[in-house]
């Protein structure tokens, strides 16, 4: 455990000095203000989950710009080859970085807060709908880092990793779609759609927490740090 | 207690063979260092000696063969044997970034050093870079990003160090800083180091190995290689009366196989049978017959030439040039 924190403890701290990390925070933070006071003037009601949904589509363009650094620059810099001949396990770097990847997502979330004290001083927020929105944001952005932390652990090049984690995402995102030309019997489109990012987060923006779609987001995150662990240790086949 | 207290040898490398696909990287390997030494890998470009060093630091393993580091086995104790080397890849690995002294407390952590500040204290001291701890390391000079390099491998004072072209890219000057710190570190460390500069070596090694297409071709002392490796002895003699007669008189001296003018102003090169010294029959022939000896002085064949006779088979002469390139370097 301590090596996985003293990688994370190392990947937090290039976001905080990286000008891309703040960049992504000012994005975001303007974004979700922008949608806030459009959706808020609009309807007039102290509802956040048209706002989620917005979230959720801004998360699928930053967060793969927020892991694309994460294996890509120390391919680059020579780097990996430090960590690999150090006492820790594949599995305990890539962890490490997840983590770090992870909390970051999480900061990304910390200006919203903002906008739930103000729904809070004029009006009275579905304080249980908000939670399992955060909720699922969270499980989401757990799936997001993990298919972002993949894509940069095959390749130095972080604009590609950026292109390769955006293109997962926008497969799962929209993977219903083929599924339904492909009619209702079918095993592909019966996977297909289970695989369907938007259904997956709409209950829990909703308000509706069930167990099936919390082991989708955790599945994702956890099938992707497996994967990415085996691609770090297939220097060793190779 | 570990393991690594024990047994004469801080490297033991037995039969080992990598391959990359088809390709074999190293063939059938085996050498031992013993705890102190100073071990020069020496091999051309693509001779097999990252390979080596990668398995040595268990970055990957052999695909046959073993090979045991500080007591412990690369393949089945890797996290042992990382734990007790310290190693600087070719591409120094550094966080750009970091500060130095940032950078170095993250990877004494790594390595579970338990006093981290003491341990990077101790580390920039013993390269001396102390006056830039709080530096970013992408605004530190190529001499300075080596020695932060240095001082990451010895940061957890590991029993083996593998240090991977340590020299390669620095002016002169830094070269020297860096050769006599790897001597320096030599006095507590067992190191292995892979160069294809020569000087390096016989500067800095105690025992030099030679590899080529992944096979040793050459063991010993830098020293020992540079005499032992040739079929005659040269002798340089110079004279201050230039005759004629001179190379032909010499040749009648018994073991003197040939005689050859260098130059005009009386320079020769005797070359003589292994073994015999002639130099007193040479210098009593030199006097008797009033030449005036200026100089007489054994002609050692350099590392270079032993390097470039055991590393060069006769179709790829000119593509084994290059590493004499960088050889006067100093």
């Amino acid at each position: 455990m301590n090596n996985v924190l003293t990688i994370a403890g190392r990947e937090l701290r290039a976001y905080i000095v990286s000008p891309l990390a703040w960049i992504i925070i000012a994005l975001f933070a303007f974004f979700t203000g922008f949608i806030f006071v459009q959706i808020l003037v609009a309807s007039r009601v102290a509802d956040l989950s048209p706002m989620f949904s917005w979230i959720a589509v801004l998360a699928l363009i930053l967060t793969p710009a927020l892991t694309m650094r994460l294996f890509s620059e120390e391919y680059k810099l020579g780097t990996m080859e430090l960590l690999l001949t150090a006492p820790a396990r594949d599995w305990q770097i890539v962890l490490g970085k997840f983590l770090a990847a992870w909390i970051g997502f999480a900061i990304l979330l910390v200006p919203t807060l903002w906008q739930v004290l103000i729904l809070q001083r004029y009006g009275e927020p579905d304080l249980g709908v908000i939670s399992s929105s955060y909720l699922g944001t969270l499980l989401l952005g757990a799936a997001f880092v993990g298919v972002g932390m993949f894509s940069s652990a095959l390749t130095q090049n972080q604009f590609v990793a950026y292109m390769i984690g955006m293109i997962i995402l926008l497969f799962l995102w929209v993977a219903d779609a083929p599924a339904n030309a492909m009619g209702q019997s079918n095993v592909i489109a019966d996977f297909l759609r289970q695989v369907t990012l938007p259904t997956r987060f709409q209950d829990f923006f909703s308000g509706v927490l069930d167990s099936q779609n919390l082991l989708y987001f955790v599945s994702l995150a956890l099938i992707s740090i497996v994967v990415t662990t085996l691609v770090v240790s297939s220097r060793r086949w190779r | 207690m570990n393991d690594s207290s024990n047994g004469e040898y801080a490297i033991e490398v037995k039969n080992l063979n990598k391959f990359y696909g088809e390709r074999q990287a190293l063939r059938n390997l085996n050498f031992t260092v013993k705890r102190g030494e100073i071990l020069g890998f020496l091999g051309p470009n693509g001779a097999g000696k990252t390979t080596t060093m990668r398995i040595l630091t268990g970055y990957m393993p052999p695909s046959s063969g073993s090979a045991r580091v500080a007591g412990y086995d690369v393949s089945k104790n890797s996290l042992d044997v990382r734990a007790h080397i310290g190693y600087l890849p070719e591409n120094v690995p550094l966080y750009l970034d970091m500060t130095v002294a940032d950078y170095l407390a993250f990877v004494a952590r790594l390595h579970h050093v338990k006093n981290v500040d003491a341990a990077v204290e101790r580390a920039m001291e013993l390269v001396n870079i102390t006056d830039r701890a709080d530096s970013t390391i992408n605004k530190l000079s190529k001499g300075y990003r080596q020695r932060v390099g240095i001082a990451q491998a010895i940061a957890h004072e590991p029993d083996v160090l593998i240090l991977d072209e340590p020299t390669i890219g620095l002016d002169p000057r830094q070269i020297i800083e860096v050769r006599d710190l790897i001597r320096a570190l030599g006095k507590e460390h067992t190191i292995i180091l892979s160069t294809h500069i020569l000087p390096e070596v016989s500067q800095t090694c105690t025992r030099v190995l030679i590899i080529r297409e992944g096979q040793i071709v050459a063991e010993d002392t830098p020293q020992r290689l540079g005499a032992g490796m040739s079929q005659s002895e040269h002798i340089h003699l110079q004279v201050a009366q230039v005759a004629d007669e001179i190379p032909a008189e010499l040749e009648k001296i018994q073991g003197v196989l040939a005689v050859r003018k260098i130059q005009d102003d009386g320079q020769f090169e005797i070359e003589t049978t292994v073994n015999h010294d002639r130099r007193a029959d040479i210098a009593a022939m030199a006097v008797q017959r009033g030449w005036g000896v200026l100089e007489l002085r054994p002609v050692r064949m350099s590392l270079e030439q032993v390097f470039l006779q055991l590393t060069t088979s006769e179709e790829e002469t000119e593509y084994i040039t290059a590493p004499s390139e960088e050889t006067n370097d100093e």
